[in-house]
């Protein structure tokens, strides 16, 4: 009890310290340190999931369809929770996000748009977070090029 | 001797704490959740490959088209004037160079939708607000502009304006694209030293 | 000011009257220190009187643990804080005439400025020579330019030389810090100069 009394004023800043460490550790609502190890999956290619493969994920998973317009979209899609991309950080939905135990599947129309919240919500944290896509040959490129080796003809 | 004894202890402890936390000298993004989604799933991020096949033909220097894609893949095909940031070393070195010129549109390209957008949504998250992607990547421009095609009796003055702006790009790729190795080398490492001039300051 | 700045938007005379804030708290714990005594700042390198290690290397490490703490917790952006580009032989050689004058004239460049605040006739002529020095630098730059200029190893952080984590850097820096603190108060004892006293 003495050293406590003794050292009152050092315990009380480096337990402030410490907790406010802890409470920004533990958060989920800013983005994490280190941008490259949030952003690895992509350079790895690991994190896109197509619908065969869909079943070898293991765990409970959440699939969120990102669309505004969901009527014309495949039943796959439907069984799952649609979060317009928009809001997806707003209380409601990204309390079900953060609360979920298992993988989370991203699925839009648009590949873009999957593909930049993705970004969002690994670099906030996330770790099981997959983006469910069927053309695994998007960044394939798809054409030949004939260059064009004839001299130009003189006019 | 009892304050030094007592400031010496907390700085001690802090350090402590320090070297137990998740700290790293890489990068981080700095653009707060929120604001980061709006500017995401902002429209204005993204360029058709017609508004890009106009900044071709206008050989207009304050666009710097990015290209996303392996070396190997970039020496063989290339938007004329691109340079080359491969997307595994976008976080890398110092990228920051090329993209925080505030001066420059910068355009990000790949084969198609992923690469470009993840570069895109890393770049905004860094703050770099001049960035941008081209829609489709490579592949949408070669089948919009490469195969570009026009069929019907009649065709609008937009179409029309179109169709010269791709005719034109066309050329300008093929012919760039074209050059033998060595000369297609050095205009591509020209463009580089020009990248890096840009960037300003004493030297 | 980088923390507060990020959380709130600040014209740009606020900042500039920070800063002005932040020198006068500076000049003025120099001052309050005993920095303006040449016999002071020479007792560094004779041994006889360590305050001056103290002082700075405290203040480097306050700042270190602060500015990691505060990149933590998002409202220090750290990639925007300068760092300084490393010459090799430009700083041998520049840290050799520092050193000697610092000796010789028992001033450096910050504390030199303190003591003229006050006065000190020496502390004038000293900073006469530093201007001298720096134009004698720029009249002669292009014969030097190659020793200047050579060996460029671009801003070097320690902690990335030797692969560790900035955090641990400072760690092992306070801990290096403590000890050098411990082996000035010895040597202060084995130096001491009775004649030479806080008066003057």
């Amino acid at each position: 009890m003495e050293i406590i009394k003794k050292y009152k004023e050092v315990i009380t800043v480096v337990l402030i310290v410490l907790i406010l460490v802890l409470i920004r550790s533990l958060g989920v609502n800013h983005f994490k340190n280190d941008a490259k190890r949030w952003a690895e999956p992509t350079i790895k290619q690991s994190n896109t999931i197509t619908i065969e493969h869909y079943g070898t994920l293991p765990g409970k998973k959440l699939v969120i369809n990102l669309d505004k317009d969901v009527s014309g979209i495949s039943q796959i899609t439907m069984d799952g929770q649609n979060i317009p991309a928009d809001s997806i950080l707003s209380k409601k939905y990204f309390k079900i996000i953060r609360k979920h135990d298992g993988p989370i599947l991203l699925f839009s129309s648009e590949t873009s748009v999957s593909a930049r919240i993705w970004m969002v919500l690994s670099q906030m944290g996330f770790d099981n977070i997959y983006i469910l896509n069927n053309n695994t040959d998007n960044e394939v490129f798809k054409y030949k090029f004939r260059p064009d080796t004839l001299p130009e003809p003189e006019l | 001797m009892n304050t030094r004894e007592k400031f010496s202890i907390v700085l001690l402890c802090l350090g402590f704490i320090l070297a137990l936390l998740p700290l790293s000298g890489s990068r981080s993004f700095t653009v707060k959740p929120n604001e980061l989604l709006s500017e995401v799933l902002d429209d204005n991020t993204y360029l058709t490959v017609d508004q890009v096949a106009k900044f071709i033909i206008s050989e207009d220097s304050s666009v710097q088209i990015i290209d996303l894609r392996s070396p190997e893949e970039f020496k063989t095909v290339n938007i004329p004037g691109s340079i080359n940031i491969p997307y595994s070393e976008l976080l890398d070195n110092d990228s920051g160079n090329i993209l925080n010129n505030g001066k420059t549109m910068n355009i990000f390209y790949s084969n198609g939708d992923f690469d470009s957008n993840y570069a895109l949504s890393i770049a905004r998250g860094l703050n770099f607000k001049n960035t941008y992607v081209m829609k489709g990547g490579l592949n949408e421009w070669f089948k919009t502009v490469m195969n570009s095609n026009f069929t019907g009796e009649t065709i609008t003055a937009r179409e029309n304006s179109l169709f010269e702006a791709r005719t034109r790009a066309k050329k300008m790729f093929t012919e760039m694209n074209s050059l033998p190795d060595s000369l297609k080398l050095k205009f591509i490492q020209s463009k580089h030293i020009a990248a890096k001039k840009l960037d300003g300051g004493c030297e | 000011m980088g923390p507060i700045s990020s959380l709130i938007t600040m014209p740009e005379w606020l900042d500039l009257l920070i800063a002005l804030l932040i020198g006068i708290g500076f000049g003025f714990s120099l001052e309050q220190a005993g920095f303006s005594s040449s016999r002071k700042l020479a007792g560094m390198f004779y041994g006889y009187d360590t305050t001056v290690i103290k002082v700075f290397f405290t203040a480097a490490i306050v700042a270190l643990i602060g500015s990691q703490l505060l990149s933590y917790f998002g409202l220090l952006n750290l990639n925007l804080v300068f760092v300084n580009e490393f010459y090799v032989a430009a700083s041998i050689v520049g840290g050799v005439i520092m050193g000697a004058g610092f000796i010789m004239g028992g001033f450096c460049p910050g504390t030199g400025l303190c003591a003229l605040s006050i006065g000190k006739i020496d502390a004038m002529v000293f900073f006469a020579g530093g201007l001298t020095g720096a134009f004698l630098f720029a009249e002669t730059y292009p014969l030097i330019q190659n020793l200047a200029n050579g060996s460029y190893k671009g801003p070097v952080k320690i902690n990335e030389v030797l692969g560790i984590s900035p955090g641990l850097f400072a760690f092992l820096l306070i801990i290096a810090a403590a000890a050098m603190f411990w082996i000035a108060e010895v040597a202060e004892k084995k130096f001491a100069r009775p004649d030479i006293t806080n008066e003057i």
